[in-house]
């Protein structure tokens, strides 16, 4: 009777099952297009709110507001439980449901262009067997959960020299255009930041 | 005897069992309250008047003649529950935000403000 509860006190502790929920700003309004298309700046901010992302262009403003749900779940079996990074076998699984509306205003603080892009499905999808040491992090979500990029506006100066040399570039500096969560930073015309 | 080993390992999962709490603000602090908005005109509100109730803004934009002050406070809510057969992490982020735009004479043109998560926006 010893020995089976013993296994099976072990076989819990071996086995483990995570979930973790982000959730990132508030519901986007649904059938914008037709109530905004044609309208002015103060509407916009009417039904929206201010922008989580804003940039100057050529002749006005370009906005976008943003809503995202990103879910992880982990089911692994291991001895990390008994303190031995050792013997795991893990199975990860991540997906979103996002909302993005990009907006367009011209000088005359007329709506221009409105799109939007509703993402929901998975992004992520893992499986390992680690016989000896596990190293690394299973599942990484940490692209789509950044801060937003206003904070470092003042501080973009400070960066190491090739991302200071981004800054004319940089989107997020309130000039240069904005960009959605999960673009990779080492592409395009941000190649300068290439790990 | 069973009694005692079955609750010997009900015993051993409690203590490494856990629950966490954590916040995380970036930003600048919320000052743009309902009643702080109250005294904003449109077309006589300056600039000065508008830094001088919020102070520094997150960001300055310009375009063209035009000037934008764009105010954030992210806000970020975790909890976490660890029971070693079960483990949850909820993490819900705000952003309490406001943006004042001004015509090349430096007059409020339009302004926007929002503080969740009473969704208490405010527009002109």
């Amino acid at each position: 009777m010893l020995a089976r509860l013993t296994l099976w006190g072990c076989l819990v502790a071996m086995l483990g099952c995570s979930q973790s929920y982000h959730f990132l700003g508030e519901a986007l309004p649904k059938d914008l297009d037709q109530r905004l298309s044609g309208g002015t700046l103060s509407e916009l901010l009417e039904t929206l709110g201010p922008p989580h992302r804003l940039s100057s262009t050529f002749d006005g403003y370009v906005m976008a507001w943003e809503y995202w749900q990103i879910e992880e779940v982990g089911i692994g079996v291991g001895l990390s439980a008994l303190g031995i990074d050792a013997l795991q076998l893990d199975w990860g699984d991540a997906s979103v449901d996002s909302d993005f509306i990009l907006v367009f205003v011209d000088g005359r603080h007329r709506i221009t262009d409105i799109t939007r892009s509703s993402w929901a499905g998975d992004i992520s999808d893992a499986a390992s067997l680690m016989p000896f040491v596990g190293a690394g992090q299973f599942m990484d979500v940490d692209d789509l959960t950044e801060p937003l990029p206003q904070h470092n506006w003042g501080a973009s100066m400070l960066l190491p020299l090739r991302e200071s040399q981004n800054n004319g570039l940089r989107p997020g500096m309130g000039d240069t255009g904005i960009e959605q969560r999960g673009t990779p930073a080492g592409v395009g015309q941000r190649s300068l930041e290439l790990d | 005897m069973k009694l005692t080993y079955a609750a010997t390992i009900v015993m051993a999962l409690l203590l490494a069992s856990g629950c966490a709490q954590y916040q995380n603000t970036r930003g600048v602090e919320v000052t743009w309250q309902a009643n702080a908005l109250d005294s904003l005109e449109r077309g006589e509100t300056t600039r000065a008047d508008v830094l001088a109730l919020f102070g520094p803004p997150s960001q300055v934009i310009t375009s063209g003649d035009e000037t934008a002050l764009y105010y954030l406070n992210e806000r970020s809510d975790g909890t976490g529950l660890v029971l070693v057969v079960y483990n949850r992490l909820d993490m819900a982020t705000r952003y309490d935000r406001a943006i004042f735009f001004f015509d090349r004479r430096d007059r409020l043109t339009d302004y926007s403000a929002v503080i969740q998560p009473n969704d208490d926006v405010v527009s002109d």
